[in-house]
């Protein structure tokens, strides 16, 4: 252990000094026969890192080798190019330091609500989409279908119940959302709910950094959100899950406690997820 | 010519001591701090440290020379170390100032206290 840390202080030493006196140091540490002997030894050498880091700057580096007088250049030097073993891992140790430092300030950033609430282009089907089928007379529904197929992955156009009129220009815009991970939501947007069920979720629900609220309301037979930085209405897609209608990409859960009241809600949205507390 | 040697005269404790050890002798570092202990009669402890750094002003300075390592010696590590001419010359010289020092202090102190 002393021998480890007299290596240590053997090593802080200014590099010329290092290079020519140290294995001899340590030669002499290990003649050492008690060990007050070498708990001297390691006293005189932090004595001499101090005395060389301090008041020796002249030996700090190697001598200049002196010039030959013909004025023919002379490039040489001691030092070897290739990085020592200790710079290795010093700038090993550097590099992962870094990398944890933007690592966490990427994650940071990336769970901060300011961040989330960015607003995404909203997707509107071409207004083709809108028009009624030819099977369904008077169509009262725009069928649900897959809009796109990425590897089992379906996209699902979710129509609001103002695209349902036969008049496509005056059809409010559709948004395409995709499934919330591990959910399968259900295309039909007329999903019947227990007339107790979205009363239930009416409320003030603070986000966890609190400094945001998101209020849920109730309009009719439909759930609204006021999140701040956009208002939705939300669509059933289970009893506990909605899509928010007017904007891309973004779901909404509600999760009830251990008493079976619905105590706080989980916004999805572009891949993150924000939970937020009832109040 | 002969080379000015007063500017590198008085020489501190530890720079006597290792001058002196390499007068008679080539030595590595772990022989010079024994000899300056059995010079001494082990009142004057040399540390590697304090060794080192003298050695290394001492060998910018071109009053000791090394000689680099020994295969044959018992520890590799070691280095051995001697004395340049300009080194015997200068030691010879701090030699003759305290051999001066000596003798003057010697009449002074052989001298009758005056009396008041």
């Amino acid at each position: 252990m002393l021998r480890l840390f007299y290596r240590s202080v053997l090593r802080a030493h200014p590099v010329y000094f290092r290079r020519r006196f140290a294995e001899e140091m340590l030669s002499i540490f290990d003649q050492a026969e008690t060990p007050i002997a070498a708990a001297e030894l390691v006293l005189d050498g932090v004595v001499s890192l101090f005395r060389q880091r301090v008041f020796r700057p002249e030996f700090g580096e190697e001598p200049r080798v002196e010039m030959p007088a013909d004025g023919a250049p002379l490039f040489s030097t001691f030092e070897s190019p290739r990085p020592g073993t200790g710079a290795l891992i010093y700038g090993a140790l550097l590099s992962l330091l870094v990398l944890n430092g933007i690592c966490w300030t990427m994650g940071y950033a990336w769970n901060h609500p300011s961040f989330v609430w960015i607003q995404q282009p909203v997707i509107r089907p071409p207004a083709a989409w809108h028009k009624k089928p030819p099977d369904t007379p008077g169509g009262s529904a725009v069928p649900e279908q897959p809009l796109f197929t990425d590897e089992g992955r379906v996209l699902l156009v979710f129509n609001s119940g103002a695209s349902h009129t036969s008049d496509p220009g005056t059809a409010p815009p559709t948004t395409a959302k995709q499934a919330m991970p591990g959910v399968a939501p259900r295309a039909d947007s007329a999903l019947d709910l227990r007339p107790d069920v979205l009363p239930s979720y009416v409320g003030r629900y603070r986000v966890d950094a609190g400094k945001s609220d998101v209020k849920v309301t109730v309009e009719g037979e439909q759930l609204r959100i006021d999140a701040g930085q956009f208002k939705s209405r939300l669509v059933p897609v289970s009893e506990n899950q909605f899509v928010a209608a007017d904007v891309a990409d973004c779901q909404i859960e509600f999760a009830r406690g251990s008493s079976g009241a619905v105590d706080r809600l989980e916004i999805h949205k572009d891949g993150h997820r924000i939970t937020a507390l009832r109040q | 010519m002969k080379e000015d040697l007063n500017p590198f005269l008085p020489l501190s404790p530890a720079t006597l001591h290792i001058l002196l050890s390499l007068a008679g002798e080539e030595l590595h570092g772990y022989g010079i701090m024994q000899e300056v202990q059995r010079q001494s009669e082990g009142k004057y402890k040399l540390g590697p440290g304090t060794l080192y750094d003298n050695l290394q002003k001492l060998i910018e300075r071109r009053l000791v020379e090394e000689l680099g390592r020994r295969p044959e010696d018992e520890d590799p590590r070691r280095r051995y170390y001697r004395l340049s001419p300009l080194g015997r010359g200068v030691l010879s010289a701090e030699i003759a100032r305290l051999d001066d020092v000596v003798r003057e202090g010697k009449l002074r102190l052989q001298t009758k206290p005056r009396r008041a």
